[in-house]
């Protein structure tokens, strides 16, 4: 996507966005004054209203393809081999990642804690080191 | 964090486009699914960056409300570890409690965000099962989590019980009944809850009871409240408990 397009598509976000607003929180009397101008209120109320709910539902819809199109490019480094480590060289990876240190820029968490097995233990270390090499870009 | 301003960044204007794993993503967080054995999920991070593992092979519904479990404390407990194993008491219950009571929390919010909810809650003229099943399917996100979500509201004059055969788990409440009113432990023989539990039959449809079946109280005798219990996982009941007499909403 070109810059250019990028900043049109800010723009008409930017623009969708104040137009919902104006209606949303516009005084009557005002809304009425408009439509005096522009003709019976009710339908020029609802025929914007619609438009801009056109436009914003495009807009959205443009911002969920982006989400997905950034996943789709998204590169995660490959899962390192963590086979060859020692049940004590796991442990201590571990142990220095959970280290109840508030300010630690690492973090980890379980939802509903058991004792976790040596597979387990290994597949988290592995997940450490990746994120270790993302760290080291 | 604001759920509902967020969603509008990444375009969601419905329950449908509400995809956890590219909400994931936007945290800086990639999702896998793996065999765990000891843990329903977990997260790891490091700086901005983290992984989130699923139980492979669990319900959907709750792969979804774990993902959103794991945001949550990536959301609030960056920097903080959370992993306990035996020989690390770490912080004590209280407070590892509190923070799964917030990522919870957190969870609900993500997969039945305001914006979303409250204009289909406001729709709603009495809560019951059947109108949060209709919610729960809509949003993909479990009968009890919805129910909590739409109690917690604060629309209806409601007070939702987890229960298994031992008694009362956790209460969840909507503010407009009073404090004084809080379930107590036991169960009662008269109650639906107690039938369904023992029974493994839902009734399916609410009914009067007397307000003393759940709340020790010496008024509460003179009060009938709207019960419905649903069964849910292996061996507990979820019981909405309406109230419909207006004298029991106030304060005093």
């Amino acid at each position: 996507m070109s810059r250019n397009d990028e900043t049109r598509r800010q723009g008409i976000d930017g623009l969708v966005e104040a137009l919902m607003q104006y209606i949303d929180e516009a005084n009557p009397a005002e809304i009425e004054e408009l439509a005096s101008r522009g003709g019976e209120r009710t339908a020029v109320v609802s025929a914007a209203r619609a438009a801009v709910a056109r436009a914003r539902s495009e807009v959205a819809q443009r911002r969920r393809e982006r989400v997905r199109e950034r996943m789709r490019s998204a590169s995660f480094k490959p899962t390192p081999d963590v086979s060859q480590l020692s049940l004590a060289e796991l442990k201590a990876i571990l142990a220095e990642h959970v280290a109840n240190d508030d300010a630690s820029r690492t973090m980890a968490a379980r939802h509903e804690k058991g004792e976790m097995d040596e597979a387990e233990l290994r597949s988290v270390v592995a997940d450490i080191l990746r994120l270790r090499q993302n760290q080291d870009e | 964090m604001n759920i509902d301003r967020f969603y509008r960044r990444i375009g969601v204007e419905e329950p449908g486009h509400i995809d956890i794993r590219a909400v994931a993503f936007e945290f800086g967080l990639e999702v896998q699914f793996a065999p765990l054995t000891s843990c329903e999920a977990r997260i790891v991070g490091d700086g901005d960056r983290g992984i989130i593992t699923i139980r492979q092979g669990s319900h959907r519904l709750r792969q979804r409300f774990s993902i959103a479990h794991e945001i949550g404390h990536w959301v609030f407990h960056r920097g903080k570890a959370l992993v306990c194993t035996r020989s690390d008491i770490g912080e004590g219950w209280e407070i590892g409690r509190l923070r799964e009571k917030i990522a919870d929390e957190f969870a609900g919010k993500l997969l039945l965000p305001d914006f979303l909810l409250l204009p289909r809650a406001r729709k709603i003229r009495r809560l019951t099962f059947g109108e949060i099943t209709k919610v729960a399917t809509e949003f993909r996100v479990s009968k009890s989590a919805t129910a909590r979500r739409l109690v917690e509201l604060d629309l209806f004059p409601a007070v939702l019980v987890g229960y298994n055969h031992l008694g009362r788990r956790w209460v969840a409440r909507s503010k407009i009944v009073p404090e004084h009113w809080f379930p107590q432990r036991d169960l009662d023989a008269e109650s639906d809850v107690m039938r369904c539990l023992f029974s493994g039959h839902e009734l399916g449809r609410p009914t009067k009871i007397g307000a003393d079946a759940f709340f020790d109280r010496r008024e509460a005798e003179r009060f009938v409240v709207l019960e419905e219990t649903i069964l849910v996982g292996d061996r507990d009941a979820l019981t909405l408990i309406t109230i419909t007499d207006e004298r029991m909403l106030d304060d005093d």
